[in-house]
């Protein structure tokens, strides 16, 4: 069953603005990465998911049911960290974080607590003076303590240091195996590789591809390059019939791409060559879609 | 643990209660303040009049059932009374939608199952209520001065003068929450509801400075009273015991209904950039 499905789903807001045709299914308890540079588009998707604006065309629906029209429903089963950080006028993240409780009907805040332990969150500490990162944690906990079945996240680590951005990593990786639906936005693709199941990318708002990361993780065809210390071993390399895919003579450099398969014959025609140094690149997402960008426009 | 399987379903009712909590907790400072102002004023002019020489005529004219209200009317609640409350109302009606969608912080009550109509409703009460409690408290501050001053309380009329100014007060009000859920950008929303709001107020000084009953000699500002919904309050019906002002209350309710609904329509149907 698709939990999140969006049928060309699209807002134009004139001058190419806006998002066109977008669709998409995401399945119960995966977790759905969004990728794409500032303004391709994530942030106006996600509001028609939120049911915060009204499509010109096609439907967004979420648990079978109508974004738009449902939407008081479908955010009984919904976590949402917005785009841009802005709370309500109360004074401090535990009131904030009471009141919200109220609104989900929450009375047992075991597990806020355990959130804000986990990212070492100081709610005491008045909202208009934390950080950013402390009110993406505040905007976090708000989130995730309703222990709601589908998380929906625009850009969940902004602002957040390295070292957070692993605990919260690891948070997403808890409710992923508590089998949630995840739906995550990031101009990041580190992090979207890492806890994502299938990622889509976005360009001037439209959906260009998706793309399956496991078959981006273990991708079959492997790119390495390799130096050699003399010419004379580089010539007779490349003369081999590898699949060289970039060679630089002055360096006595190449780089070829071998499948897993045929890795062997590699270390075979290496064999009694004097080489320099051999590297594996390995394949990611930012590679898989390199392809769709136009040079100059990469993120 | 699984605080899902335990959370009642609750059904969204009219009015959300956290909502009105958080309504009270960002706005009770300003109201707090308006509303001691105000009766502060109130209490201040009622005992400056005791030595006035307009009211010893008064009292030498109807003995000692004088109403106090023949001075406090146009002056008091016709004028310098509304200033307060106005700031009051531009200021809240904007915050209680406009500034929330304009900031994002709406994002977090729209993302729980609070309904928008809900909100609008709940966002609604908060400003109508507050402002009648302001003028509950207006009430007993006008009459405990009369009583303390005077010996005699106005007591219909009194109530009816604040009942009037009320009315005006929500009207005016809904014009700005009104805008305050059209518009997604508080500088609009601040800017046409308050710019309104201001008109109104200084049309209606200038309209009373041209009021015969006021020694100015300039007779041609009564055309202000003309651009002014203020002038729908009709003070000076209420002291001399007609009815006009009963028709022109009628007007300024309508006011607030037709503005209040639009706006609160306009808000379940609109985009929000959440």
């Amino acid at each position: 069953m698709s939990v999140i499905k969006l049928n060309n789903l699209t807002k134009d807001y004139g001058d190419g603005n806006g998002i066109f045709d977008i669709s998409l299914e995401v399945a119960k308890g995966e977790t759905f990465g969004f990728v794409g540079t500032n303004g391709s588009g994530k942030t106006t998707t996600i509001r028609h998911i939120m049911g915060f604006l009204k499509s010109d065309g096609g439907t967004a629906s979420v648990l079978d049911m109508d974004a738009w029209t449902d939407s008081p429903e479908i955010k009984r089963s919904v976590g949402y960290v917005p785009g841009e950080i802005a709370f309500p006028d109360v004074k401090t993240g535990t009131d904030f974080l009471k009141i919200q409780a109220e609104f989900l009907g929450i009375t047992d805040m075991t597990y806020a607590n355990y959130l804000i332990k986990t990212l070492q969150l100081d709610p005491s500490a008045n909202l208009k003076r934390m950080s950013k990162g402390m009110k993406q944690k505040t905007a976090l906990v708000a989130a995730l303590m309703g222990d709601k079945e589908i998380l929906i996240l625009d850009e969940p680590t902004t602002g957040l240091d390295p070292l957070m951005r692993a605990s919260f990593m690891e948070l997403i990786a808890e409710e992923k195996k508590k089998g949630r639906t995840i739906f995550m936005s990031s101009h990041l693709f580190e992090e979207i590789e890492d806890t994502c199941d299938r990622v889509a990318l976005i360009k001037d708002g439209r959906l260009i591809d998706i793309a399956d990361m496991e078959k981006i993780r273990y991708h079959n065809i492997k790119t390495y390059k390799i130096e050699f210390n003399n010419s004379n071993d580089y010539k007779q390399f490349y003369g081999s019939g590898f699949n060289v895919i970039r060679k630089q003579d002055n360096h006595n450099q190449v780089t070829v791409e071998i499948d897993d398969k045929n890795v062997n014959e590699l270390f075979k025609a290496l064999k009694g060559l004097d080489v320099k140094f051999i590297s594996e690149k390995r394949y990611d997402l930012e590679q898989y879609f390199n392809k769709f960008y136009i040079k100059g426009e990469q993120k | 643990m699984e605080i899902t399987s335990t959370m009642k379903k609750k059904k969204t009712g009219l009015i959300s209660k956290p909502l009105l909590k958080q309504s009270i907790k960002a706005n009770w400072v300003l109201w707090v303040i308006s509303t001691a102002v105000i009766c502060l004023f109130v209490v201040l002019i009622t005992s400056m009049m005791s030595s006035s020489t307009i009211v010893d005529m008064l009292k030498a004219q109807r003995g000692n059932n004088f109403d106090i209200n023949a001075l406090l009317g146009n002056m008091f609640y016709g004028m310098m009374g509304p200033m307060v409350p106005i700031i009051y109302i531009v200021i809240t009606a904007n915050g209680l939608v406009a500034s929330q969608v304009d900031r994002g912080s709406m994002a977090y009550v729209l993302s729980t199952p609070t309904k928008r109509s809900t909100v609008a409703v709940t966002q609604m009460l908060f400003l109508i209520g507050s402002l009648f409690i302001t003028f509950t408290l207006l009430s007993i501050f006008a009459m405990a001065s009369q009583a303390a001053v005077f010996g005699n309380v106005a007591v219909g009329n009194t109530l009816l003068m604040n009942l009037g100014c009320f009315i005006e007060m929500t009207a005016i009000a809904g014009i700005c929450y009104m805008c305050s859920c059209l518009f997604n950008l508080s500088k609009y929303s601040l800017g046409i509801g308050g710019g309104i709001a201001v008109w109104f107020f200084l049309a209606k000084m200038l309209g009373n400075f041209g009021d015969p009953a006021m020694p100015m000699g300039a007779d041609a500002l009564k055309i202000f009273n003309y651009t002014t919904m203020f002038s729908l309050f009709d003070t000076q019906s209420i002291v001399e015991g007609t009815t006009a002002y009963i028709w022109k209350l009628a007007i300024l309710v309508a006011v607030a209904v037709v503005t209040f609904a639009v706006g609160i329509t306009r808000f379940k149907k609109k985009d929000l950039p959440l």
